[in-house]
């Protein structure tokens, strides 16, 4: 376990706000890289006013999406504060601009800026839509762009009339995991001789890719309609409700008869269940609903744990539908030690999610959660610039930095 | 570039894909006999090669498969490959270079190890899909499982991390990446959990933080509207909708006082939108960079100038049309 983080001595300067850009730097973080998140204290990151505060350094969700980020707050207004910014990128491996089309280029941090200052940095620009083509301007969020690509549209129930989709921003998450990703595959290429880099990182195209099967069904004129939750070759298959809160739910998923006679037996044999015809998947397939009626039936007198650890025990899929409160004491997130609890300097000890992901031979620590506006200024600009102290004095003075 | 095995199966195929598409070999191990005809495999599978053999039977043939790799990528029940005398944490002992990169349900520890699970079960214990769809309707799961594409991106980077790791000098290694952990990790369930009873709950498409922020009806269809909380956003809005007086009292700028006035936002908006087009809406909001998009279907979707201008679809050798490897991003050199 003493081995350097994966991407120990990479540097990253992100110019990134909300949720996609943050979350991919995130991921480097994690891994060991050097993430300074280039900000502003006159136009804050929309993400330091989640959860409806109006306190920029109260956000929890901000706070998470930075952890072991560092922040300094740079004028890129100013031409020392955008000079400064300069030499953060040409001093990094890798710049992450997750601003709308076009905000980079106006800035002077463009790809031609960013590309004469060094041809070795990995130029990363996630857009919602890519940054070229007919509608590359166009704004979107994470819920907005999944109801774009038709994601929204499938993530329904049969047979309903509005699309709803999720209260998660599902597209944002996976395109900024995705984003580390396809810069992690740059910097390979570069280690093998690859010439200047720039992805142009559609988080539209991501999202597509996310429903692949579904996008190859519609291309090769099929109609593709939500089926919610059901499965071709599953029933029982989707949420039941239970007891235990007017909102409680579990799900089960079974897919061969041994798993449905382990479930009949659980719910105590009951004539329905025990009918001829529904001993064999395609049986039980063509009475879904049948299934369903009988099996919510069951649920319903019990809570969600206790369907899935009476299911679990006899090797039938199952588990809770899981609430922001279950999670926070899931017995096996607090078994393999996923939370973490640190201090944060405005709000205190906070228990927040850490890293998904764990290596054998490598400690990959949560060192910090993230930053306040600028926390990091001093140390940035001395230990990565080489600034004294008296430039760095001037350059505030100035209002370069702030 | 590197050698991948993947013991093939649908928590390794995303993974498996990414990887691919990073200019990695490829090689799946599939049970003989076995091909891929399904959608979910088409696209997931597409370019790697395939290897049949039945490595419950045949383990000495995939130790030497993994011998000759530089990546094992797999999907089996945790301690699975240990009865087979092919532990990964042994493998990596005996191969010191090599990576492993396990893919579960629910990590390869825990009193979840063993849990039997498939995408949606994930899903539902993951906290999204508590949060999907109507209120009073029974939570929804996301299509073409979601679990184990989030759970293979994870996977993707790590491996390519582990990698990078391994060619500056170190070890290989072992990674253990947990499906459930992914989707905690996201924002929604837990990072917003604000106390006791205080968590975020379906609501159908409106979201909470913005206003107005849900899926409104129009003429020819829906469209999405996602106003943020800023102040400049609200007074495009107010623009873009003719400022009707009954909202162009200055407090509304405000996200928390907008919230109080709920109906009276809503029903403005819904009123207006009803009355346009899906392109008309679509078109004069963006003009003015307002957050509002149609809901699409995948067809609509294809149809839209900005996807035709990205050339993202392909045509395979059958003939049938794909999107293409790599389509999230273009790299130019």
């Amino acid at each position: 376990m003493s081995a350097a983080a994966p991407l120990d001595g990479i540097r990253v300067a992100a110019f990134t706000h909300v949720a996609a850009g943050p979350y991919g730097t995130l991921q480097m973080a994690y891994l060991g890289a050097d993430v300074i998140k280039v900000e502003s204290s006159t136009r804050i990151d929309y993400w330091r006013y989640r959860d409806r505060n109006n306190d920029p350094e109260r956000s929890r969700t901000f706070i998470d999406h930075n952890k072991n980020v560092r922040s300094v707050t740079l004028n890129l207004k100013q031409p020392e504060g955008l000079a400064l910014a300069k030499r953060l990128a040409a001093l990094s491996d890798v710049v992450v601009d997750n601003y709308s089309a076009g905000v980079m280029d106006r800035l002077g941090l463009g790809v031609a800026d960013l590309a004469q200052l060094n041809p070795a940095t990995i130029i990363a620009h996630m857009n919602g839509l890519g940054s070229e083509g007919p509608r590359s301007h166009y704004v979107t969020f994470g819920p907005s762009l999944m109801s774009y690509v038709g994601m929204t549209y499938l993530w329904n129930h049969p047979q309903q009339e509005v699309p709803v989709g999720s209260q998660a921003s599902y597209p944002d998450y996976l395109a900024g995991v995705y984003t580390a990703y396809a810069i992690v595959a740059a910097l390979h290429r570069r280690s093998r001789g690859a010439g200047p880099q720039v992805l142009d990182i559609s988080q539209a195209l991501v999202t597509a890719a996310a429903i692949g099967p579904s996008m190859g069904r519609a291309l090769n004129g099929e109609a593709v309609l939500p089926v919610g939750n059901q499965d071709p070759d599953r029933s029982p298959h989707g949420s039941y409700p239970c007891a235990g809160g007017d909102d409680a739910w579990c799900v089960i998923s079974v897919a061969g008869d041994q798993e449905w006679k382990a479930l009949r037996l659980l719910m105590g044999n009951p004539d329905w269940a025990c009918d001829a015809a529904l001993q064999t998947a395609a049986g039980r397939i063509r009475e879904r609903d049948r299934v369903d009626t009988g099996v919510a039936q069951w649920t319903s007198g019990l809570t969600p744990r206790q369907v899935m650890e009476l299911c679990q025990a006899r090797g039938v899929a199952a588990g809770i539908v899981a609430t922001g409160e279950d999670l926070a004491s899931d017995p096996q997130l607090n078994n393999r030690g996923f939370m973490v609890e640190l201090e944060h300097p405005a709000m205190g000890r906070l228990r927040l999610p850490g890293n998904p992901v764990r290596f054998a031979r490598r400690k990959l620590p949560v060192r910090r959660l993230g930053p306040l506006l600028g926390q990091d200024n001093d140390q940035v600009l001395r230990e990565v610039l080489g600034l004294s102290a008296v430039q760095i004095a001037d350059l505030t003075e100035l209002g370069a930095i702030r | 570039m590197f050698s991948c095995l993947e013991l093939a199966s649908p928590l390794t195929a995303p993974c498996g894909r990414l990887l691919l598409e990073a200019g990695l070999t490829v090689r799946r191990v599939v049970p003989p006999g076995s091909g891929f005809s399904d959608p979910w495999s088409e696209f997931h599978d597409h370019g790697k090669e395939t290897i049949e053999l039945d490595l419950w039977r045949e383990p000495e043939s995939l130790r030497a498969l993994i011998t000759a790799s530089d990546l094992l990528i797999e999907g089996t029940e945790p301690g699975r490959l240990a009865e087979l005398g092919l532990d990964p944490a042994r493998l990596i002992d005996e191969q010191p270079k090599l990576v492993v990169v396990s893919i579960s349900p629910f990590g390869q520890t825990g009193p979840y190890r063993g849990y039997r699970a498939n995408d949606l079960i994930v899903f539902g214990m993951g906290g999204v899909m508590f949060i999907s769809g109507q209120p009073g309707q029974p939570p929804v799961t996301a299509p073409d499982q979601q679990a184990w594409v989030t759970a293979g991106t994870h996977g993707a980077l790590a491996a390519l991390s582990a990698l990078w790791a391994r060619e500056a000098g170190g070890l290989g290694d072992w990674v253990d990446v947990s499906a459930f952990e992914c989707l905690v990790a996201q924002e929604n369930t837990l990072t917003n959990l604000n106390g006791p009873g205080d968590f975020a709950r379906r609501q159908g498409s409106q979201h909470r933080t913005s206003l107005p922020g849900r899926i409104y009806r129009c003429r020819d269809g829906f469209v999405h509207l996602f106003i943020s909380r800023e102040e400049p956003v609200w007074r495009r809005f107010l623009q873009w909708i003719g400022e009707p007086p009954e909202l162009m009292d200055p407090a509304l700028a405000e996200i928390n006082t907008r919230w109080r006035h709920f109906q009276l936002i809503d029903s403005i908006t819904a009123e207006w939108v009803g009355r346009r087009t899906r392109e008309e809406i679509f078109e004069t909001a963006q003009l003015i960079h307002l957050p509002v998009v149609p809901v699409n279907t995948p067809s609509d979707f294809f149809d839209d100038p900005q996807t035709r201008f990205q050339h993202a679809v392909e045509i395979d050798p059958k003939g049938r049309r794909r999107l293409r490897p790599a389509a999230g991003f273009t790299s130019s050199e």
